[in-house]
């Protein structure tokens, strides 16, 4: 099964064994629903029905592959993933005592249909939840809005969404309305724990590419696409800067223009920028080694390190295509206006 | 023998402490300071608070328009990074029978313990960051009315030249370079709390990374921040992959409003000014130390017999 999820479970507090791993809670509950207590999960840990064998079920990864994992992760970026992990955990831990209090609350609502006084008992819970949630987000509201997450359009989800489930005599967590969620976009999708995201970066077009792998020791994967181009998948460290480098010195020898597409780059550390730079100032004249994808966070840190432009660098937005040329940016080691 | 403003025979680069009493005696220090500058057409640079900058110019008048001025809280938040503003000043206006002059404070009375003591460092650098240096006369303020005693203490130790706050008891002697070294070797106060360890080598930075950008998250920082504080934690531990022995430790832990970092490992820091000279134009060449310099607030570097030390201070915001 490519989507078996390869982590080693139950988690521990303090897991790090894949970089998507994104903690979550995950309560039992007995059939009279009441809860058995809390247990480490996986957001994007589910069944998969193993069809082929046994019939059985097994741990399968939401987001599909290795391969899948990774691109997914290119995109969200892993420093935002942990910014939202952070905040969702503070976030659990500051509603603990409010759900344990909701839940509870609803339960007697449910074994008594006709009594009204439990019923407003609920409905003053909930207020009291909103408004915590509303001050909860309010004094974060910077950094919310740092990680791509809207203050107050996700305090009237969350509430729109609690009355919805008070309404219901159903105890299970319902879902949020996933169009709805899918239009607030990815970091709300992240923070609360929907699927609908990750969904869209697996199917992202063009993703999967018949590409013949050069390398892949876990940590790096170095892959030539389409026009053999280089493309850069996982993390760029001492590790694996050898490695970068014996491929670019090989692409060096074809003769062209060397393309390197670093969107799937996770990390890079300061000798693999080197060994980007040092082939660039390898190129024979007229030819030009072109950077696609390169983490905004390396530009800066280019520029700080005090490396200028070169003439055999561009670092462009997208591959040239047939409707026009897409100008290579020679300034982008420039001070920022 | 300690030497006065009127001397005659200069040296190249005469570092000078200015101890005032009080915001009028500063105006009436630096403002002849830089008067005389200005008289003499000597390029002069300035880099104190914004509110010092406001009342030098209206001290000044159209005199004003002759100096430069930069606003410390920007340059030298991070005391490291002055040295290097210096250099650029000098290198840009140097020139042959041309005498250079600059103000700089570094230290205020509400510098944090820790920034305070990396400021003495930097005073002490400077005397041999500057050692061959053009004609260059800097002048330090100190407030002796705002700091402790111990302060204006170590700033006898670390300028040659100690001028104002006449009946100033005269204190220590200037140490000469060796004050340097001393702050080299000085261990740092013990991790306020219980930090979180892990003991990394040449397989394990992937591991560093995960740990830094937890911390970095759970301290409240945003995406950007957490990617320059795993960036630098990386290069450090890196070096000492590299440089200390093929492994150390990483130490992790929070300071209210700030991540902090301790790369441990079993080497040694050889050049005094590893951290704080600008990178030259070249594609080689360290970087990692000049690097964690501009993207921490406050960087620690220590050195001992049985190994060394970098402390990585990062606040949330920059």
């Amino acid at each position: 099964m490519e989507d078996r999820c390869p982590c080693a479970r139950p988690f521990s507090e303090s897991y790090s064994g894949c970089p998507a791993y994104q903690r979550a809670t995950f309560t039992a509950a007995d059939s009279l629903n009441r809860p058995l207590g809390s247990f480490l999960t996986c957001r994007h840990l589910t069944f998969g029905r193993n069809t082929s064998e046994t019939g059985g079920f097994y741990p399968r990864c939401a987001l599909g592959s290795r391969d899948s994992r990774l691109r997914w992760l290119a995109e969200i970026r892993p420093e935002r993933l942990d910014a939202v992990q952070a905040i969702s955990e503070e976030f659990d831990e500051f509603s603990a005592g409010y759900r344990q209090q909701l839940f509870a609350t609803k339960l007697r609502a449910v074994a008594a249909p006709g009594d009204m006084a439990i019923r407003q008992e609920l409905s003053a819970v909930v207020a009291g939840y909103v408004a915590a949630v509303r001050d909860f987000l309010e004094s974060r509201r910077e950094r919310l809005a740092e990680v791509g997450l809207p203050a107050t359009e996700l305090t009237s989800l969350i509430e729109e969404w609690l009355v919805a489930w008070t309404a219901t005599r159903d105890m299970a967590t319902l879902a949020p309305d996933a169009d709805r969620l899918a239009a607030m976009g990815g970091p709300v999708q992240a923070f609360l724990g929907g699927d609908a995201w990750r969904r869209s970066v697996v199917t992202h077009p063009g993703a999967v590419g018949a590409a013949s792998i050069l390398q892949d020791d876990g940590v790096l994967r170095i892959s030539r696409g389409p026009g053999g181009r280089l493309e850069l998948a996982g993390d760029v460290d001492s590790s694996t800067v050898p490695a970068l480098a014996g491929v670019l010195a090989a692409a060096m020898r074809r003769g062209r223009d060397i393309e390197v597409d670093m969107t799937g780059v996770l990390f890079c550390d300061l000798g693999g920028v080197r060994e980007l730079l040092r082939s660039a100032a390898a190129m024979p004249p007229g030819r030009r080694l072109v950077i696609k994808g390169i983490p905004d966070h390396l530009l800066k840190v280019m520029r700080l390190a005090g490396w200028g432009e070169m003439p055999a660098l561009a670092v462009v937005e997208q591959w040239e295509t047939s409707a026009g040329v897409v100008p290579a940016s020679g300034a982008f080691l420039q001070a920022p206006a | 023998m300690r030497a006065t403003v009127d001397d005659a025979a200069l040296p190249d680069f005469r570092h000078e402490a200015l101890l005032y009493s009080g915001q009028d005696d500063f105006l009436v220090g630096t403002g002849a300071f830089i008067r005389e500058a200005v008289a003499a057409e000597e390029p002069i640079l300035v880099v104190v608070s914004a509110a010092k900058i406001a009342m030098l110019k209206d001290t000044l008048g159209p005199d004003e328009r002759k100096v430069q001025f930069a606003d410390m809280a920007n340059v030298g938040l991070n005391p490291a990074r002055i040295i290097p503003a210096w250099v650029d000043f000098v290198a840009q206006h140097a020139g042959p029978g041309r005498r250079l002059r600059g103000i700089g404070e570094p230290i205020w009375s509400e510098r944090a313990q820790d920034e305070l003591v990396e400021c003495q460092r930097h005073e002490a650098l400077l005397n041999v960051a500057f050692d061959n240096a053009a004609d260059f006369w800097l002048l330090c303020p100190y407030d002796i009315t705002a700091l402790d005693r111990a302060v204006v203490e170590e700033a006898h130790r670390s300028h040659p030249y100690v001028a104002g706050a006449s009946g100033h008891a005269a204190g220590q002697p200037y140490a000469g370079d060796a004050v340097a070294d001393t702050h080299l070797h000085t261990p740092l106060p013990n991790p306020g709390g219980r930090p979180h360890v892990l003991h990394f080598d040449e397989g394990s930075l992937a591991a560093v990374r995960r740990m830094v950008s937890r911390h970095a998250a759970r301290a409240g920082f945003g995406p950007e921040r957490i990617a320059d504080a795993v960036f630098v934690v990386n290069e450090v531990a890196g070096n000492s992959i590299t440089h200390g022995g093929g492994a150390g430790t990483l130490l992790v832990w929070s300071d209210p409003g700030a991540l902090v970092c301790d790369v441990r490992d079993h080497g040694r820091i050889g050049h005094p000014l590893a951290d704080r000279s600008r990178p030259g134009p070249g594609i080689d060449g360290a970087r990692g130390l000049w690097l964690a310099n501009q993207l921490c607030d406050l960087v620690q570097l220590r050195s001992f017999k049985e190994g060394s030390v970098v402390r990585l201070h990062m606040r949330s915001a920059r």
